[in-house]
């Protein structure tokens, strides 16, 4: 009877250990949030905005995205996104290059481009609540101390304390789909710890290969009470662009 | 009558103990006691001006309605510790639950141009970290009109926090939440001064406090003195004193119960009630002193109420309608004034008849004074007899020195009345060394002012090139006046954004929407963007500091400022520059945009206009000269494009030069496919891109040529603000006036001042209509009581010489027509009717009795409860001069001399009037041996 409690016992402080081993750290589940991400591809995606102010006003921009991926050389990352509507933002173009160190702004009206200061992720572009770093996507490891703060049967919550001395937050709260390893919402901390904006995921779409492709989104200020909504109605993989697509001739053309 | 007699004489103890009940449920009522002088509450909130400026509290989250302002003195603000300072009170207060909106220099959007571009932070986005980056931020910050001289001082030590509270919150509360949560935060600055409308009505409420709290007894005692100085008895000065006292503990603890707070005007209630209900006291107890040498017992009460109940109560029904004409004033303070003073007065009467009789009743004096009888006041030398002994000859024997006397006053006084100046700025009613006036002056020397006027513009859409222009033409042209200084709106930022985006010396209004469209993007979101435009985007305000100036200035400026929005255009519709007929109306729209920005025309105005219009109508390629500088600024102009292609500035510069020098009818795209080995389609790219440079430095030479021109006319440089007008130069469409117009635009000016100055204009409309219903009211109570039609206007005249002097003082003594002031004319109708009332009477009884002396008998009886109650009340009122307010003290003086006056009046003009009425019985009193006797 005691060998059998023992062996018993043994059994189950082995499970345990197994399954302590088996279970995934903040800076895994961030891996394996990067290799859901469509990489190494080229983009293109079309939808439209819907930005509300702290009054109730509500405008909607149709827009058009292209961007490429390289997870292997990030310094390649590149994307454009264009408004189509309305009248008075038609074609004022963004286009951010070397994974967001050059940001450039052609604005039609005054048939000009204008670098926008390269550092300045944090900044809010044209008067949505999404800044040029919410654009280039991705919260790898490599920009953030990542600890796992819970979890339940559906998702895993992380906590991401920034890397880079001169960001705005003093941690994001993230919420990480168990199955499909997105990000289903991002909880924004300023440095006083109060809580200033939310993203969050509505709607995904999971591609042949196992990436996911965001779909709709919700980027909410708390303090100023506005609210940006993106909605893509048609997402394109792997199209083939040209060579220099992303570079400041493209945004000048009147079509990409 | 008779019944009422015995009524009050049986039910004294009744009477009594419900008189003592009532005066201690009131005065617990004391601790309830509520003050408050919000003046925007002056006017019903009906009024058109006042909705108005409340609805825009709710369309602009930055208008500045329920607002304060915090002023920071440092040693140097732009040091690291300082702007720390200055970025954690603003942080503190933002989290201050009652507070809407803070705009600090912190939180102003800056503007940074960069090498290729520009970005738009805020102020705390770039706060230095060093001395040098401070100073640094300090000269960048000097060349922005949004901030440098507005929030910041021109000596760069002080700087402002502008507050805004939500609407539903209680100001007071929200001043010390406020206060409270920046106190511990002060840091290194060396002064923190609150200022706003609450601030300043906290500051009058406890100055209202301090009035009634010491002033009141100062007034009861001067009073006290005076009476027994008259009566020489105990009772005859402390009876008629608790009945006004009275009166005051019951009016105030009523105006608790009807839950309306009292103001600086109505504070002085108590002070009235000592000063004019103790008269009625005195009437009663003078009366009464009569009686106790020929009556006994209960008799005595009965015959002095048969003899004074009636006059009391005609005089109180007189002054309560006086008093209560003040009802139909506009004027919040003062119609609560004219309810609560004539409910004072009505209450007054009751304790000086009912209550009064009723003590009298139970606690009989066991003597009275015996110089009140007739044959001692002709015998004695006590200074009121010999006043009484004087008038009563002047009357008799000197009348043509009185009615001489009267004519050179009527003229003298009449001088004044067309110099009364009204004036109710904050420094003329405080005074000039009182506290909220040392506040202004201080906010007015540091930081040009403390209060805001706003003209606000409606049309279809701010964001229109010709809205946005007019903003510009409309903020500059206010700037001359006190009222409409320092203004700034969202055309200030546009303008900025534009300088940013086309480059330095473009500081102007794109005449295109989509240029502005394509700029708002980054307007978009900015909070002191978004606080000036409402939600639909189709109304927007101009911000103009205002300076405190006379009220007359401040009439002159808005009617000058409302002209001038008059006279833009309401109605315009966009025109390409490309006739004769649009060339010439922007020619002419340049030179008035210059004798806006010069104040002032121009003497040679069809040269200049004609020199204007030379340059409009020549094209921006006839200014470009193809040179190796212009060749320069074109590469310069086209650099992010050219080193996206890999080339650099120097290297097309160069071949730019050789093209224009060489080969200027070669396409440039040929030129760059030689030069560069370009293909055909990267080429034509960069040749269209440097083609567009090139029509962008034309621009530029065009528009500095006209600014050379007009320099030249002038005589002198124009600094980067006429960058404004030199850019219109290249617009591509004008905007001219037309009836089929698509964009409209109306305007109107609104803000605290213009309210003031709107009671202003207000106020002689209300005194007039005052005095109209007050004049009325009375000459009917008058009428009802003599029954005789003559007689009345005979009686009135002293009262219409009462209030006619009333203004001759105001102008001959420069005391300024205010709130306060405003009831002198009033109250003294009221006040003034209760003396000629009482003559009256008693002339009217004594005629009955005893003809042959009746005058006599009337004036030196009556006469002497006329004299000793003006100079109790004179006195009295003469105590609110002592008082901390310059308005108060003014009316104090005013109407305690206009008190006096009165009953000079009616006792030396009076018996001459009612001898023309009544000559035949005053005929016969002449001849009678009383005078023989006295001579």
């Amino acid at each position: 009877m005691k060998k059998t409690v023992i062996i018993t016992l043994v059994v189950l402080l082995m499970l345990v250990f197994t399954v302590q081993a088996f279970a995934l750290t903040a800076d895994e589940i961030l891996d394996q949030m990067e290799e859901k991400r469509a990489v190494n591809t080229t983009q293109k995606s079309v939808g439209k905005m819907t930005l509300s102010d702290d009054k109730g006003k509500e405008e909607i921009r149709d827009l058009v995205m292209y961007s490429i991926d390289d997870s292997e050389n990030p310094q390649n990352r590149a994307f454009i996104f264009r408004f189509l509507s309305p009248a008075e933002v038609k074609n004022v173009t963004m286009l951010s290059t070397k994974d967001g160190d050059e940001i450039y702004l052609f604005m039609p009206a005054f048939k000009k481009v204008r670098r926008i200061a390269g550092s300045s992720k944090k900044e809010k572009f044209a008067g949505t609540n999404f800044s040029f770093g919410d654009f280039s996507g991705g919260y790898s490891k490599d920009d953030y101390e990542a600890s796992l703060a819970s979890e339940d049967d559906q998702n895993y919550v992380l906590d991401l304390k920034p890397n880079d001395p001169d960001t705005d937050y003093s941690k994001l709260i993230m919420t990480v789909d168990k199955e499909k390893f997105y990000f289903k919402k991002i909880e924004f901390i300023d440095l006083n710890g109060n809580h200033w904006k939310v993203l969050e995921v509505q709607e995904v779409q999971e591609e042949e290969d196992g990436t996911i492709t965001i779909l709709k989104m919700t980027f909410q200020d708390l303090k100023d009470n506005t609210r940006s909504y993106m909605e893509m109605g048609s997402v394109e993989k792997d199209i083939e662009l040209p060579k220099n697509f992303f570079s400041v001739r493209t945004i000048q053309r009147p079509e990409l | 009558m008779k019944k009422l007699e015995d009524f009050i004489v049986r039910y004294a103890w009744p009477i009594f103990i419900v008189t003592i009940v009532i005066t201690i449920i009131f005065g617990i009522q004391f601790r309830n006691i509520r003050f408050e002088d919000d003046f925007t509450k002056y006017v019903p909130e009906s009024d058109a001006q006042v909705s108005f400026y409340n609805s825009l509290e709710d369309k602009f989250s930055s208008f500045q309605k329920k607002s304060m302002i915090i002023a920071l003195e440092f040693d140097d603000l732009f040091t690291p510790e300082s702007l720390n300072t200055l970025e954690q009170i603003v942080n503190t207060v933002e989290k201050v639950s009652e507070v809407r909106t803070v705009s600090a220099l912190t939180n102003m959007p800056k503007i940074i141009p960069t090498e290729e571009g520009f970005n738009v932070k805020e102020v705390v986005e770039i706060l230095p970290k060093t001395i040098e980056e401070a100073q640094e931020l300090k000269s960048d910050l000097q060349d922005d009109e949004l901030i440098w001289g507005k929030m910041v001082t021109e000596d760069g030590k002080a700087t402002i926090v502008s507050i805004s509270f939500f609407s539903t919150v209680d100001e007071y509360k929200a001043i010390d939440a406020v206060q409270k949560v920046v106190d511990p935060f002060k840091g290194n600055a060396q002064k923190v001064t609150y200022f706003g409308l609450p601030v300043i009505t906290r500051e009058m409420g406890n100055d209202a406090r301090q009035t009634m709290v010491r002033l009141t007894p100062l007034a009861a005692l001067i009073i006290l003195l005076i009476l027994y100085w008259g009566f020489r008895t105990l009772q005859g000065v402390i009876l008629p004193i608790f009945v006004a006292l009275f009166s005051s503990v019951w009016i105030l603890g009523f105006s608790v119960v009807l839950n309306r707070p009292m103001t600086m005007i109505s504070a002085v209630i108590p002070i009235m009630m000592v000063a004019l209900v103790s008269a009625y006291g005195v009437h009663f107890m003078n009366r009464y002193y009569d009686f106790r040498y020929q009556l006994n017992g209960n008799e005595v009460i009965k015959s002095t109420l048969n003899w004074v109940l009636v006059p009391i109560f005609l005089s109180a029904i007189t002054t309560i309608g006086g008093f209560f004409s003040l009802m139909t004033a506009q004027f919040k303070p003062v119609s609560d004034f004219g309810l609560y003073a004539g409910l004072g007065v009505f209450f007054g009467f009751l304790l000086a008849t009912f209550s009064l009789a009723a003590f009298l009743t139970i606690f009989r004096p066991k003597k009275a004074p015996t110089h009140f009888s007739h044959v001692e006041v002709t015998n004695s030398n006590s200074l009121i007899n010999k006043i009484l002994n004087f008038i009563y000859k002047s009357v008799t024997h000197n009348k043509k020195a009185v009615i001489i006397v009267t004519i050179i006053a009527i003229v003298i006084l009449g001088l004044g009345i067309p110099r009364i100046n009204i004036e109710t700025t904050v420094k003329a009613s405080m005074g000039p060394n009182h506290p909220i006036t040392i506040l202004l002056e201080y906010f007015k020397n540091r930081f040009g002012g403390s209060d805001y006027n706003y003209v606000y513009l409606e049309t279809e859409d701010v964001k229109s090139p010709f809205i946005l222009r007019e903003m510009v033409r409309i903020s500059k042209y206010s700037e001359q006046f006190y009222a409409f200084k320092d203004s700034s709106s969202i055309a200030d930022f546009i303008m900025n954004l534009n300088e940013a985006v086309e480059g330095p010396g473009y500081k102007a209004i794109p005449d295109r929407s989509d240029k502005i469209g394509n700029l708002w993007l980054y307007a978009q979101g900015n909070s002191y963007i978004e606080g000036r435009i409402s939600k639909d985007e189709n109304e927007s305000i101009i911000e103009c500091r205002a300076e405190e100036t006379t009220s007359q200035n401040l009439n002159n400026e808005v009617q000058l400022m409302t002209q001038f929005l008059e006279s833009r255009p309401k109605k315009v519709k966009a025109f390409p520059v490309d006739n004769p007929e649009t060339q010439k109306y922007l020619a002419e729209t340049i030179v008035k945009d210059l004798e806006i920005f010069l104040n002032q025309p121009f003497a040679n105005r069809q040269d200049v206009f004609e020199k204007v219009l030379t340059i409009v109508e020549k094209p921006e390629s006839d200014f470009f000269t193809k040179d190796a500088e212009a060749a320069e600024n074109v590469a310069q102009g086209a650099s992010l494009e050219i080193e996206d292609l890999g080339l650099t500035v120097n290297d097309v510069s160069q071949t730019l030069q050789n093209w224009f020098a060489k080969n200027p009818s070669i396409p440039l795209d040929q030129v760059l496919i030689r030069d560069f080995e370009f293909d055909e389609g990267t080429a034509k790219y960069l040749a269209d891109v440097l083609s567009y440079s090139i029509e962008q430095v034309g621009r530029r030479e065009k528009m500095n040529f006209l600014k050379s021109e007009v320099e030249q006319i002038v005589g002198y440089p124009l600094n980067d603000e006429y960058q404004f007008i030199f850019y219109q130069v290249l617009d591509t469409q004008v905007y001219m006036p037309d009836e089929d117009g698509d964009t409209m635009v109306s305007y109107r000016l609104t803000g605290s001042p213009i309210i003031n100055d709107t009671i202003n204009s207000r106020l002689f409309t209300e005194q007039q209509r005052s005095m109209i219903v007050a004049f009325a009211v009375i000459f009917l109570l008058v009428w009802l009581q003599l029954k005789n039609f003559k007689r009345s206007v005979f009686a009135y005249i002293p009262l219409a010489l009462t209030v006619y002097t009333s203004f001759g003082i105001m102008g001959l003594f420069k005391i300024p027509l205010n709130v306060a002031t405003l009831m002198v004319a009033s109250i003294a109708i009221g006040a003034g009717i209760d003396y000629t009332i009482h003559f009256i009477y008693r002339w009217n009884r004594e005629l009955e009795i005893d003809p042959k002396n009746a005058l006599f008998n009337t004036v030196t009886s009556t006469g002497r409860g006329m004299i000793l109650n003006s100079l109790a009340v004179s006195c009295g009122t003469y105590v609110m001069a002592l008082g901390p307010i310059s308005m108060m003290r003014s009316f104090g003086a005013l109407m305690a001399t206009i008190l006096l006056l009165a009953v000079v009046y009616t006792l030396f003009l009076l018996p001459l009037l009612l001898s023309i009425c009544d000559r035949k019985k005053f005929t016969r009193e002449e001849n009678n041996n009383t005078i023989n006797n006295m001579n």
